[in-house]
């Protein structure tokens, strides 16, 4: 085929795509999907699978209820790197003690573990020989519903020269006034380098839950119970019996982990849903395309050579064909998957391998009809060889089919590979759709909706792009069907 | 005299995505009690059309756009889907279709098919109308004993005989073979064809019978139309048709058709192609292909008049030259 | 070829798939990371001459050839080995839950093929029509909704939301006693499963019936059949539904397959005790014996499946019934 005839025979094919309605729709569809894969590092910051955390274990979507608290940070400058950020404090002093900004200590961090914010912390000095304790805190107006889970963080130091205890509380002042001990230190004496409390502060922790509220099924809410002025009080207590004692501390921040996140709300993890949903299209598109592509590729050679060969060869193939049609597919697909380790590139190659044989069929029968033309006769008599043959005349006669099946295939590759995972058989480095339906149905999410139901429609959409594509190329190249 | 069957100017197109199949275009004809008519043409001028319409079983697609078909005074075209069935359909016209071969259903018995038809339309029991089919199958040839056989059982030509055998089943009045000896060898063609011969004799049917084969019209019928691109170009007795042919598409067929005489007068074959009916030429159809073409064939469609007794040609130069042969 | 040696060639195609899934399932077997002895001297550590008499158990000390035999034969005795977590013979554990794995694929797979047929019927008969419409959206969804994600939905909004059907189990704990409140408590378990699947299938079926159905019209023996006389209903339910019924008859044994995996995927959602929870289980414990076991039985009822349907084409169609 010459340039000139190929190029219009090319702008004939497309503008007869386009005149199918059907094929409009898979085509806006399908690209609308590719827009997610390519821009889903863009849409979003974080990892599908490894940023955690990001707010309270399965948040709500953000503009579902705005009255649902997001993430919030109760001290806007942890780090304390400057005199003016101990501003956002207020500050009591009893007794023998002082407190101000020093900008020579600070929290260095846990080297693998977190960092520090480097210089400034609070200093609170206890004068030789006298008690005194230094309060700060920092008030907060809350005017959400109650939060699940809260935690503070903070490190601290002392340096203690002769006899002198200290000790560091924190604690929660409520809307009503009532002080609930969050963490203490216990009286301590002797230095300390820099450290921060273990277990940490956290309402995920279940022995603070317990001696908090006596009940470990207890949480967050019953710390901010309703709206209105709470204050996070840090005491730092000193008694002096002669030595010195000075008490850093740094980094203290407290948060209430966000009920709203996002616009989908986060996972069992605190993993953001809508992150996993913009990448999952990466995974189910290579996944359907590619073990669409060994499917077809495994059944045009099949289909070709044994409806061409004939004889026993395709005796042969149909009679393994019909073996493996009869075998039912994702019951075979499970215990391969299962033995063999589900990686991603293993779930393409056997969803391919076991899809081939209905496209050979189709294939071997398309290539019996041409067998029988004239100009295949033709090209035999005048001793074109078998490959020639094959090459010449029945490969273009047959990628027109193969095209079609190739659109066809890929939605139940896409839907198969969506079944392993949601079974627990998806690559446990991927965030897939299915895997995604997976942890719904294995934390018995079902009635967050916001997670259930996006992963299955954009299986569905993925899928029903690529079955109205293939529809469309079946309308155009099977003229047979023309005119409907 | 009126005609038992009268059709006058048909006109029926097939709609398709490319445009319209102009199919059938002003056909007319008229066929008597007792008569047989051949119908000749090459493939695709439109026969098997003209023959479905005769019983309104034309495709979903077709269009009729003018005429009327007249069957013992009853306008067949105005006659409601309902009542068309009951009393037009196998009841006064039956048919041989085309592809006789798969006519028959392959699920049920020969037998049983037939035996539908009569209880279709006759309030007879079943007992009797399985006699009736016995005897008919008897009749065109059938070994009675073959008659629960399933079609694939049959060879072809007890499959044609089979379906004569069902188009007489309701005593019609006009039976339509529609090629109903191609798919056969030569020797079991001339047998089928004997068979519609005589039976067709001895009922006194009216017979429409259809063939692109000019032989098979000759030995088997009274009167022959010729078709080409869906007109008719010529209509008159078959000892007529065959001594003088008047059209020049006629006279071509005819020239290329060997004489049993063996006197080769003429042997001029047609040059060229049938139209595309999806846009056939204007004026004469024929035209492009005709050797005394003449700038008013290329405008004006040639009528179909009687130009001589008994004899009509749709050709400007025979109108204009009766003499002319 | 008479009816008689089409069945015989049909049983030993069936015989011969079921060698071969077994020899399959053998190779698998010997893939399985571990051999199953380490895996259970792993889990309750044992001391080795109780290893040695294990291994003797499985037969693992044997050459390849044995142990193959060994294999078919136990495996066509209904031994497929014990469960790495329940510890118990898989064959017993598959045997408790299957009836209720049948049942709902009964059920789905009645309902869907006769809503299936009936609508690709009429969808053939009027084209363009509404029905027509419908059955060409739902073969398409049923191409491209994933049926546990329908189960789910279904869950969320008939079971969760609106609390009409029960959310989990096959029946109401306790169960109640009283036979004919048992069925009724049974049939409320298993409507929404049941919907999923048939909502999810019968569209596929409507497709292929609505082709069968497109290219039986085109036939000349419905032409013929009108124009004998016969009224539409006759052409179409006599004459045309009795041919598109046989590749029907094939597409319904194939879809079966499909079918069954689709009811495994709907269980595991609905908490169906079936083989589908089992698989759920299996997969978590990754318990590969018990896999195994489903895998071949599903296969068995697949291969069962397929010959019954081949017995009825043969049934259906006179061009292999007699001859
Ligand atoms: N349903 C249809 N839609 C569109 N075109 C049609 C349809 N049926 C027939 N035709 C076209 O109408 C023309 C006449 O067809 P018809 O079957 O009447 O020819 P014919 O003379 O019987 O030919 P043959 O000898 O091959 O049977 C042909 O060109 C055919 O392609
Ligand atoms: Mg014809």
């Amino acid at each position: 085929m010459d340039r000139g005839r190929l190029a219009r025979s090319v702008s004939e094919f497309g503008r007869m795509y386009l005149g199918n309605r059907m094929g409009q729709a898979g085509l806006a569809l399908l690209f609308i999907f590719i827009g997610m894969a390519a821009l889903a590092p863009y849409l979003t910051p974080y990892d599908p699978m490894y940023t955690m955390q990001l707010a309270n274990f399965r948040a709500k979507p953000q503009w579902l209820d705005p009255a649902l608290p997001p993430n919030l940070y109760l001290i806007t400058d942890p780090g304390l790197p400057s005199v003016a950020a101990l501003g956002e404090w207020s500050l009591e002093l009893t007794g023998g003690s002082s407190a101000s900004w020093t900008g020579s200590e600070g929290y260095p961090g846990i080297p693998l573990v977190e960092e520090g914010s480097g210089p400034g912390a609070i200093e609170v000095t206890g004068e030789p020989s006298a008690e005194g304790t230094a309060v700060v805190e920092r008030i907060y107006q809350y005017a959400y519903k109650p939060p699940r889970r809260f935690s503070v963080h903070l490190a601290y130091k002392a340096q203690v020269t002769g006899e002198a205890t200290w000790s560091i509380q924190v604690l929660l002042r409520q809307s009503d006034g009532n002080l609930l001990e969050l963490w203490s230190s216990g009286p301590r004496r002797g230095s300390q380098g820099w450290t921060v409390p273990r277990p940490q502060i956290d309402t995920n922790d279940a022995i603070l839950r317990l001696r908090l509220f006596n009940d470990i099924l207890g949480d967050a809410s019953r710390m901010f119970p309703r709206g209105g002025e709470y204050g996070l009080v840090v005491r730092v207590s000193t008694v002096s019996e002669g030595g010195t004692v000075k008490v850093y501390l740094d980094d203290v921040s407290a948060r209430i982990w966000g009920e709203s996140f996002g616009l989908l709300g986060t996972d069992n993890y605190g993993r953001d849903i809508f992150t996993q949903l913009m990448h999952g299209s990466r995974i189910s598109i290579i996944i359907g395309i590619f073990s669409a592509v060994i499917a077809v590729v495994l059944g045009v050679l099949v289909g070709l050579t044994s409806g061409y060969l004939g004889g026993w060869v395709d005796e042969l193939a149909m009679r393994i064909n019909d073996i493996l049609l009869t075998i039912p597919g994702l019951p075979f697909l499970i215990v391969l998957t299962a033995v063999l380790g589900p990686t991603i590139w293993s779930v393409i190659i056997l969803i391919g391998f076991l899809g081939w044989m209905g496209i050979a069929r189709l294939i071997r029968s398309q290539v019996l009809t041409l067998k029988t033309k004239a100009f295949v006769e033709a090209s035999r008599a005048s001793g074109g060889g078998t490959w020639h043959i094959i090459r010449v005349h029945l490969v273009p006669n047959v990628m027109t089919m193969a095209y079609t099946q190739l659109a066809l295939t890929v939605p139940g590759a896409i839907v198969t590979e969506a079944a392993l995972s949601f079974l627990g058989l998806g690559d446990p480095f991927l965030q897939t759709w299915g895997k995604m339906l997976h942890d719904v149905q294995y934390y018995g999410a079902v009635a967050e909706w916001w997670w259930a139901v996006p992963p299955g429609l954009c299986i569905a959409l993925l899928s029903m792009s690529f079955v109205f594509i293939g529809y469309a190329l079946d309308d155009i190249f099977n003229p047979k069907l023309r005119g409907r | 005299m009126t005609a038992l069957l009268e059709v006058r100017g048909l006109k029926m197109h097939y709609g398709t995505v490319k445009g319209d199949v102009k199919a059938v275009d002003d056909v007319s004809f008229s066929l008597e009690a007792g008569e047989s008519l051949g119908i000749a043409g090459e493939s695709g001028c439109g026969k098997t059309s003209v023959a479905l319409a005769l019983m309104k079983l034309q495709p979903g697609n077709a269009k009729f756009l003018g005429g009327s078909i007249t069957l013992d005074g009853m306008n067949v075209l105005a006659l409601d889907d309902e009542k068309i069935r009951r009393e037009v359909r196998w009841k006064r016209i039956s048919m041989v279709p085309q592809a006789a071969m798969n006519a028959l259903n392959p699920v049920f018995t020969v037998k049983d098919q037939i035996i539908e038809a009569i209880l279709t339309h006759e309030d007879v029991s079943e007992k009797e109308a399985e006699k009736r089919t016995l005897e008919l199958l008897k009749r065109v040839g059938i070994d009675p004993s073959r008659a629960g056989n399933y079609p694939h059982e049959f060879s072809g030509g007890m499959k044609q005989r089979a379906m004569i055998a069902m188009a007489l089943a309701c005593n019609p009045e006009i039976v339509i073979a529609d090629e109903p000896t191609t798919a056969l060898d030569v020797i079991v063609q001339a047998q089928v064809l004997k068979v519609i011969k005589t039976l067709q004799r001895d009922l006194g049917l009216s017979m429409i019978l259809i063939s692109h084969d000019l032989s098979v019209v000759a030995e088997t019928c009274e009167r022959t139309v010729i078709m080409y691109a869906g007109s008719i170009v010529e209509n008159t007795s078959t000892v007529e048709m065959f001594r003088h042919p008047l059209h020049p598409y006629s006279v071509g067929l005819i020239g290329a058709f060997p004489k049993l005489t063996g006197e080769r007068k003429r042997l001029e074959s047609i040059t060229g192609n049938p139209p595309n009916l999806l846009d056939p030429p204007p004026g004469c159809r024929f035209h492009p292909r005709c050797p005394h073409a003449r700038d008013v064939c290329t405008r004006i469609v040639p009528p179909l008049l009687e130009t001589h007794e008994n004899h009509m040609v749709a050709c400007h130069m025979v109108n204009r030259h009766p003499e002319y042969r | 070829m008479g009816l008689l040696s089409y069945v015989a060639k049909r049983a030993a195609f069936a015989v011969v798939t079921i060698l071969i899934i077994m020899t399959m399932n053998f190779v698998i077997f010997r893939m399985m990371p571990g051999n199953p002895v380490a895996m259970i001297a792993d889990m309750v550590r044992l001391r080795p001459e109780q290893v040695a008499r294990l291994y003797e158990l499985f037969g693992l000390d044997k050459p390849l050839w044995d142990q193959y035999v060994q294999y078919m034969v136990q495996s066509l005795r209904g031994f497929y080995g014990y469960s790495y977590y329940s510890q118990r013979p898989i064959a017993e554990d598959i045997m408790v839950r299957l009836p209720n794995t049948l049942l709902l694929v009964g059920t789905a797979t009645v309902l869907s093929i006769v809503i299936g047929m009936v609508i690709g019927i009429l969808a053939a008969a009027r084209r363009g029509s509404l029905v027509d419409v419908t059955a060409i959206s739902f073969g398409f969804l049923g191409n491209s909704v994933p049926v546990f994600w329908l189960g789910l939905i279904l869950l969320l909004v008939f079971g969760v939301d609106l609390k009409w059907f029960p959310i989990r189990g096959t029946t109401s704990v306790p169960a109640p006693t009283d036979p004919l409140a048992l069925v009724l408590d049974i049939m409320w378990h298993m409507t929404l499963p049941t919907f999923a699947l048939v909502i999810i299938l019968f569209g596929g079926y409507a497709l292929i019936m609505r082709a069968a159905m497109i290219d039986v019209l085109t036939e000349d023996y419905i032409q013929l059949a009108r124009a004998k006389g016969l009224d539409e209903r006759t052409v179409l339910y006599k004459h045309a539904l009795r041919n598109a019924m046989l590749p029907m008859v094939t597409v319904i044994a194939l879809a079966f397959g499909f079918l069954l995996s689709g009811a495994l995927l709907t269980e595991t959602v609905f908490s169906w005790y079936g083989l589908g929870r089992y698989i759920w289980d299996a997969i978590l414990k990754q318990d590969y014996p018990a896999l195994q076991g489903i895998f071949f039985i599903i296969s068995v009822m697949v291969v069962a499946a397929n010959l019954i349907a081949d017995l009825v084409y043969g049934f259906l169609d006179p061009r292999i019934r007699q001859e």
